[in-house]
């Protein structure tokens, strides 16, 4: 099997236009959620979105063919990665690939909208065809789980030798479907979010953007250590098309999956980073799935008090995290955690931890009964 | 490693084929038209009439392929993957939950507006747990299925996949869904999985 290296990040977030922006402002704690009301149904919960500056300065540093924040939020961050990284985008040897769940679902109910303005599809050719890239964009809508199957996918085409280069991209916006949607499933915190927490109250929605490198073209060491994807997997509870698993098996044997394709067993595993939605099934079918895994005494955090549920981008924000957790050997904290809510114990860090890291897992669930688990690793 | 298409079936312009044969062909409208193929083919589910269109059509297609194919049930849950692609991805019912939110958000609706959805109600009645993989693309075409489906079956894990084009909006749709195998599952069609053959579901 070829390594893959993962060679470029960018983030476009409420917490910061770059990786090292957002990484910085998670270590002194920061979270983009705010309270928001549904300009629908008035309802009031928290939510991470761009503010009207951040809006504009998105407007600014986009090209005016892409209209919509879910197309700005996707072109930036590849933006970055491709300048920083000094590739070719136009090579046959490099594929878009690209993750959402919902795309430019905002512009749903305008009276002028056509479907091909709502077309996933039709949007990120767009991208991939302004770069240049002569190759059909993938385009990837897995539920919530998108971001880490982008990812699978682009290692397993990597390994096959077609493309040495893979460019993927993911993002999804707050917006009155979104969180209309998820208040009629009384999934919506009215306050800021608490995986794993006693007193969670559900989740609270994300919007962002971002992209990752991946290589297997064995890149020169630089200042930064160099991280690999060595494993994913992806499985399916086949138990209910909205709840999760009541036993956690299904993620269990994701996880196991991907630590086998990895080659390295639960005890390497430095960290976890969770998936952590705080609701209350979620948060307590993945304690169980940890335990299975015997990954149950292992740090683990969730992002969402951070950047909230970011949808079909949350694969993708995190492990960027974690890769630059890995780089900087530090554990980010699990924002809203105060006492322990799942029947399995699990380690919830509480503070930034400081140690020397090499591995991690990063696990996701989504609707439609999916999982996915990916490690990485320091080469 | 060799792999054989072992059965496919397609639904488009008012006829059911199953393996190539038109079984059922009626100048209807599509939801009519599902109607009509459940009955005749026992199609069953204690949720269908709770299932979103794509969902309808996709597991209905599925089960009359699966049911044609018996010992499809002698793999294990893990070994089962899915790989499924169309171009509107759940947009037939995101028009439609759009609307409630003129009254009351409908939570029923709600859960449909993923297309991965089908997938889980195909994997529910089933029981497989195996990768879930769904793309939106412009058309159906070999492209989108040959690598994924191949690097499936690479891992190992991986013994059996179903997989098709399943695609809804308005009235406007186009079903065609097929199985891959190892050879040692022989069936009675099968042809070799590749380019050319995927490509031939698609005419």
């Amino acid at each position: 099997m070829k390594n893959v290296w993962i060679t470029g990040d960018a983030l476009v977030t409420p917490l910061g236009f770059s990786s090292g922006e957002n990484f910085a402002n998670l270590l002194q704690g920061k979270s983009g959620l705010k309270e928001i009301m549904s300009p629908v149904s008035g309802f009031s919960t928290w939510a991470s979105f761009l503010s009207e500056r951040q809006q504009k300065k998105l407007d600014e540093m986009t090209p005016p063919v892409f209209e919509t924040r879910f197309e700005k939020l996707l072109f930036l961050p590849l933006k970055q990665i491709i300048e920083e990284g000094n590739i070719d985008p136009r090579s046959s040897k490099t594929l878009f690939i690209f993750a959402s769940t919902k795309g430019n679902i905002e512009l749903i109910g305008n009276e002028n909208v056509k479907p091909e303005q709502l077309s996933l599809y039709v949007s990120v050719l767009k991208i991939s065809r302004y770069f240049g890239n002569p190759n059909k964009p993938i385009m990837i809508s897995n539920a919530c789980i998108s971001g880490l199957v982008v990812q699978i996918t682009a290692m397993k085409l990597l390994e096959n030798g077609e493309y040495d280069t893979i460019l993927i991209a993911g993002a999804d916006t707050v917006n009155p479907f979104i969180l209309e949607g998820f208040n009629s499933l009384l999934a919506l915190s009215p306050e800021p979010c608490r995986p794993f927490d006693r007193d969670r109250q559900g989740i609270n929605i994300g919007e962002g953007g971002a992209a990752i490198m991946l290589t297997t073209k064995k890149p020169e060491n630089g200042i930064q250590s160099l991280i690999e994807i060595k494993g994913g997997a992806i499985t399916n509870d086949a138990n209910h098309i909205s709840g999760p698993s009541r036993t956690g098996k299904e993620l269990a044997k994701a996880a196991e999956l991907a630590l086998n394709q990895s080659g390295i067993v639960s005890g390497d595993i430095d960290f976890v980073s969770a998936h952590g939605t705080a609701t209350l099934y979620n948060d307590e079918m993945e304690a169980k799935a940890l335990t299975i895994s015997g990954l149950s005494e292992k740090p683990t955090h969730s992002l969402k008090g951070y950047f909230g549920h970011t949808l079909g981008a949350a694969g993708l924000i995190e492990s960027i995290i974690c890769i630059h957790s890995i780089r900087n050997n530090v554990i980010i904290a699990s924002k809203g955690f105060e006492n322990a809510g799942t029947l399995d114990h699990i380690n919830i860090v509480t503070e930034n931890q400081y140690q020397p890291l090499s591995t991690c897992i990063k696990t996701m669930a989504g609707f439609g009964g999916c999982n996915a688990a990916i490690c990485y690793s320091k080469s | 490693m060799k792999k054989f298409i072992t059965g496919f079936c397609q639904l488009k312009n008012g006829k059911f084929f199953l393996n190539g044969k038109n079984l059922f062909e009626a100048d209807i409208p599509i939801d009519e038209f599902l109607q009509q193929i459940v009955t005749k083919f026992e199609v069953k589910h204690p949720r269908f009439g709770k299932m979103d269109r794509l969902s309808k059509l996709g597991y209905t297609c599925a089960d009359i392929l699966l049911q044609s194919l018996g010992n499809f049930k002698q793999h294990q849950p893990y070994e089962v993957s899915l790989v499924f692609a169309n171009s509107s991805s759940s947009l037939d019912t995101d028009f439609r939950f759009q609307k409630t939110l003129e009254s009351i958000a409908s939570p029923a609706l709600f859960v449909y507006t993923l297309p991965n959805i089908m997938l889980a109600e195909i994997c529910i009645k089933n029981g497989f747990k195996g990768e879930n993989l769904f793309l939106i693309s412009d058309v159906p075409e070999a492209n989108l299925f040959y690598e994924p489906i191949n690097q499936l079956f690479i891992q190992q894990t991986t013994k059996a996949c179903l997989a098709g084009w399943v695609e809804i909006l308005g009235e406007s749709y186009s079903c065609t869904i097929f199985t891959v195998e190892m050879p040692e599952y022989k069936k009675e069609y099968q042809i070799e999985f590749n380019y050319t053959n995927i490509n031939r579901l698609f005419e």
